[in-house]
């Protein structure tokens, strides 16, 4: 029987001693307020929020449901709350360019103020205007203007009837203008008569007719002109009521906001277009009535400050409300479109056509962020179409340009705004995988500038007894959060297990809290179904045992056409050149291992091993490379004095799809070294590990479930005492094996062996001595090792007879 | 009483000339003619004056927009008359035709004033716009006329508008001016609109006779009325007062003497609202 020691129960698996905690139940523990397991990303992200200068934006990266966002939020919170409130910021028209609304700075909460000023501004506006133009000064200084015009009128035209009438002559209206017209008692005078008037009489009558013709068109020339005189007038006596009106509202203003120079400047403009637009505004309020009953102002009203278009642009349009805040803000912006990062510009549809004003620009998640913190998720912003951009270009000009994407391309043309950029001072935290993190800042030269400060979370921690302590408090804390059932002490040592069964590993722990979360969750659901008021050893149990029963199917099938000898495994008896090697299967979140039955076959050769996998292209590289290196292994140790002269070939038995990976290499040198040997091994034993080149066994992956996998087969076939695993010695810290397989252990039922070289290997499997070499070189000849040197010489003896013969045929 | 009924106005007479006063006379005319259940007459009269300066060799016009000095022969003038008195007709159809009217449109030709004092002789009321071209204060010469000479009741309207809320009757207790009384209260009653009695006096014994006076007559009627004394007033203090009155229509009687400086047509030269002389 094998010499080497077989593994201890302690050491199948990493349990954690529910008598460590000295709670009863996890209600006992305190509120976790460290981060536990992610010191480098913690001072990462303390470093990135700490330190002002630009380009130092936060990019965190780690698995999934490792709290990148929670906590990065957090330390943002933290570093908020004792930040000074931003500015508050207000779009407002350009008088002088419509289309480029001005943007102004308010201090904090003021801009809401200002707004609201603005909107009382607009009420009184109107009613101020109203009451002065409808005022009895105003209406008398009206019709004395309007009435100074009918003077000059009246006037010049009297003066002319006078002249008209010294000569007997009369101005007639006639249907399309005025004439002269000699007359005789109030009558003009006959044609008749007008002919017996003597020559020179006639001609006199002409003369004059004329002259004073001339005389009238020159008159009736004036009139335009007086006639824009008096409008000019009328426009000067407007523009002097409405300063007079409204002069005194802001004056006021002026006088509240002196402190913000822009504010004043914006004021006096303002003053400047109400008194230049009067006019309009008041006429512009009957025409609105009007509207009003076609129903066109409903419109209006939906898109925010029901009044005429003349009065909305004396409107300002808060975009940046800090009115309210406590420190600055931190904003998570779920879904980082384009749009909803830069804010955006809205339109609203009058009379078919497309409009829009500095009202109907709204803020984007920069904006509310400004002067605070951002949190965006990687993915998303690369997923919409130009937020990536968008941001890039915001940090790198530090300011926030509200464009509209479908006019940058043209892609819609209506009437459009270009608002006045705000400037923008906010830390940004980008949250994704670590693959992105990496794709980004290799293809895009710009994000290693603006994203200075990579903050690395790891999936795992250390697992100790301090480690495990804390552990127990963010079980306790998640499940606080959540609103789950408190757990037993037991229930959280379990959590524990499973969580370094996590990552494979009895000495690490996950920090993928997302797992903790669901396994808490279903937990609590089965402690639910029994009544239990809190989460015991067992709810914890057995959800993870519900997990692994909804998603095993496919293992159950694979178990099974090994049960029925579909697929031939061998798990008694003895084979030459014929081992059981183990694999993993990963289907999304299970994974499970079953075993492979490796066989190789020898005859003389020139001294290749052939991996039949890896020439039907069925083997990946690592694979190929594994049956590489143990071909160099059986070269160097077997026959380093004469020609390796074999040709082997290796098999993964009723492998269909592919075989990839390393770990199966010293079970394909045990099969081999067999065949060689033709030494039987044993068909109990199931084998996994790597191999290098001078023999020794190496780590390999998923060492629990191969495990599990081998000794799942030999359950269902009944365990006959002699069953088990070899393993690399390097693997033994990372079991953490189901307690079903640690029972049938500590029963003596199955074994676990962990081997540091392929002697180890050999002599367990074999029962035979390997074997060390003499001073020549040679091994004993009754060792496996000697069997297998013996073997390798008659190969190339009779390797060289064929070529000797080979020769003298040749010589004929 | 029956000197009122004897008194009931029939027949409205308006003189159209298509002109924009015209126009707004002919509103009041056919509002005015519907309230009372009266016949419309309207009469456009074709100026013998254009037709003979049509004729005069030496004839020019200025044009009102273009200011050029073209000469006027007598076939244009024609057309333009008769494209005025197209136009006229239309527009008096369509008012009568809204408003229900008996009505009637006459063309004559000859001198505006002499055909108008002609027509009048025949109807209880003649309705004319304030004619002249350049200010809406002068009273053109036909109005001025009409307002001297013409038998009957006068209604002479102003530019805008057509009736208007109120009526403002100056009662200086003359015979003429218990006529005006009289149809001013047929006014106010058909046209439901409100009265107010100006009473003339010379002091407040005359002035508290003469709202005596007044109020035996308004009673027949049963109008609303309130009553006002206006105490020896000189002409500007009357148009002051008539300008505090706001819209009204003014009835008075045309002999009516205003103080030494001014007599009834100086008052309408001045005033802006719409005149009925009785």
């Amino acid at each position: 029987m094998p010499t080497k020691e077989k593994l201890s129960i302690d050491q199948l698996c990493h349990r954690c001693d529910p008598e460590i905690f000295e709670f009863e139940t996890t209600e006992e523990l305190e509120e976790l307020t460290e981060i536990i397991g992610q010191p480098r990303a913690v001072d990462a992200i303390r470093f990135g929020v700490g330190i002002g200068s630009e380009g130092y934006n936060i990019f965190a990266h780690g698995p999934t449901g490792t709290r990148k966002r929670e906590l990065v939020q957090r330390f943002f919170d933290r570093a908020a709350s004792e930040d000074t409130v931003p500015d508050d910021w207000c779009y407002v028209n350009n008088f002088e360019n419509t289309h480029k609304p001005l943007a102004l700075r308010f201090p904090a909460g003021r801009g809401s103020v200002f707004r609201q000023d603005m909107e009382t501004l607009v009420e009184d506006l109107k009613n101020a205007l109203t009451s002065v133009f409808e005022s009895e000064e105003y209406r008398t200084r009206m019709q004395e203007v309007q009435e100074g015009l009918s003077d000059r009128q009246e006037n010049a035209l009297a003066e002319l009837r006078e002249k008209a009438e010294e000569e007997d002559l009369s101005i007639i209206r006639t249907p399309a203008g005025l004439a002269i017209a000699p007359v005789r008692e109030g009558e003009v005078i006959a044609p008749e008569e007008f002919e017996k008037l003597p020559e020179e009489e006639r001609k006199q009558l002409e003369e004059e007719i004329s002259k004073l013709q001339e005389e009238l068109q020159r008159v009736m020339r004036q009139v335009p002109v007086w006639q824009r005189e008096t409008r000019e007038q009328i426009n000067e006596l407007n523009r002097e009521m409405a300063r007079l009106a409204v002069g005194s509202l802001i004056e006021e203003l002026k006088e509240k906001y002196s402190d913000l120079e822009e504010v004043v400047a914006y004021l006096d403009d303002l003053l400047e277009d109400v008194v230049h637009n009067v006019r309009e505004i008041v006429s512009d309020e009957d025409q609105q009535n009007q509207m009003r009953m076609l129903g066109l102002r409903q419109l209006q009203s939906q898109a925010g400050g029901g009044d005429s278009p003349l009065l909305r642009r004396y409107r300002a349009n808060l975009l940046v409300d800090n009115s309210q805040s406590e420190g600055a803000p931190v904003v998570f912006e779920d879904n980082p479109s384009y749009l909803n990062l830069l804010g955006r510009l809205e339109h609203i549809a009058q009379m078919g056509a497309l409009m829009t004003d500095f009202n109907l620009i709204k803020p984007g998640a920069l904006h509310r962020a400004n002067g605070g913190y951002l949190l965006l998720e990687l993915d998303k912003v690369l997923l919409q179409p130009y937020a990536w951009e968008g941001l890039k270009r915001t940090l790198r000009s530090g300011q926030i340009k509200i464009e509209s994407p479908a006019q940058m391309y043209s892609l819609i043309s209506t009437v459009s705004l270009e608002p006045e950029p705000i400037p923008v001072d906010v830390k940004v935290a980008l949250i994704g995988e670590p693959l992105l993190y990496y794709l980004v800042s290799e293809l895009d030269p710009e994000f290693v500038e603006l994203f200075k400060v990579a903050a690395d979370f790891g999936g795992e921690m250390d697992r100790d007894e301090e480690s495990q302590q804390l552990y127990a408090r963010l079980i306790g804390d998640l499940a606080r959060k959540e609103g789950l059932r408190f757990l037993s002490r037991g229930a959280v040592a379990r959590v524990i297990e499973q969580s370094a069964r996590w990552v494979g590993d009895g000495e690490k722990l996950s920090t993928q809290t997302r797992d903790i979360i669901d396994l808490l969750r279903e937990s609590d659901y089965w402690a639910g179904g029994d009544g239990s008021e809190v989460i015991q050893t067992e709810h914890v149990q057995k959800a993870i045992d519900s997990k692994i029963y909804r998603s095993d199917r496919i293992r159950e099938q694979v178990q099974e056409l090994i049960l029925r000898d579909t697929i031939l495994i061998d798990t008694e008896g003895g084979q030459v050149g014929q081992v059981n090697g183990l694999s993993v299967y990963n289907l999304a979140d299970f994974t499970f291992g079953r075993p492979n039955r490796i066989t190789a076959r020898v005859r003389m050769g020139k001294g290749e091993v052939v991996d039949i996998e890896r020439e039907v292209e069925l083997g990946g590289p690592i694979h190929a490379k594994g049956v590489l290196i143990l071909s160099s292994y059986l070269g160097a140790r077997y026959a380093s004095k004469e020609p390796l002269s074999l040709a082997a070939s290796l098999v993964f038995e009723q492998s269909y799809s592919g075989v990839e990976g390393d770990s199966a290499s010293s079970a394909e040198l045990y099969a081999l070294l067999s065949a060689i040997a033709d030494v039987p091994l044993l068909q109990d034993l199931s084998v996994t590990g790597s191999v290098n080149q001078r023999g020794q066994v190496q780590a390999i992956g998923g060492v629990n479930e191969k495990i599990e996998g081998f000794f799942d087969i030999c359950k269902a076939r009944g365990l006959n005492g002699k069953q088990g695993v070899i393993i690399p010695v390097s693997n033994e810290k990372h079991l953490m094996l189901r307690q079903e397989v640690v029972d049938a252990v500590a029963e003596d039922n199955f074994h676990i062996y962990s081997v540091e070289t392929i002697d180890e290997g050999i002599e367990l499997l074999t029962g035979m001595e390997a074997g060390e070499t003499d001073e020549e070189g040679n091994f004993p000849p009754d060792s496996f090792n000697g069997k297998v040197q013996a073997r390798l010489k008659e190969f190339a003896e009779r390797r060289a007879e064929f070529s000797s013969d080979d020769e003298e045929g040749e010589d004929e | 009483m029956s000197e009122g009924r004897k008194d009931r106005i029939r027949r409205i007479l308006i003189a159209i000339d298509a002109s924009p006063q015209s126009m707004a006379a002919l509103e009041a005319a056919a509002e005015l003619a519907a309230k009372m259940d009266a016949e419309l007459q309207a009469l456009f009269v074709e100026d013998v004056n254009l037709l003979r300066l049509a004729e005069l060799p030496i004839a020019r016009e200025v044009g009102l927009q273009s200011l050029t000095i073209r000469r006027i022969d007598p076939e244009r003038m024609r057309r333009q008359i008769r494209a005025r008195r197209d136009l006229a007709r239309q527009a008096v159809e369509m008012m009568a035709e809204q408003a229900d009217l008996h009505w009637s449109f006459q063309v004559s030709q000859g001198s505006v004033t002499m055909e108008l004092l002609r027509a009048t002789q025949e109807v209880d009321l003649v309705i004319l716009g304030r004619i002249g071209w350049s200010g809406k204060r002068t009273l053109g010469s036909t109005a001025r006329e009409m307002a001297r000479r013409a038998p009957r009741r006068a209604l002479i309207h102003a530019l805008q508008g057509g009736l208007r809320p109120s009526v403002l009757l100056i009662f200086d207790g003359t015979e003429e001016s218990l006529q005006a009384l009289s149809t001013a209260c047929q006014m106010v009653r058909s046209t439901d609109s409100f009265l107010t009695v100006g009473v003339l006096a010379e002091d407040d014994r005359q002035a508290r006779q003469r709202q005596k006076q007044a109020a035996e007559m308004v009673r027949d009627y049963r109008v609303e009325y309130r009553v006002r004394w206006l105490i020896e007033p000189d002409l500007d203090q009357l148009i002051e007062i008539l300008e505090g009155e706001g819209d009204c229509v003014l009835v008075m009687s045309r002999g009516m003497s205003l103080g030494e400086e001014g007599d009834v047509e100086d008052l309408m030269q001045t005033v802006e609202c719409p005149v009925l002389l009785v």
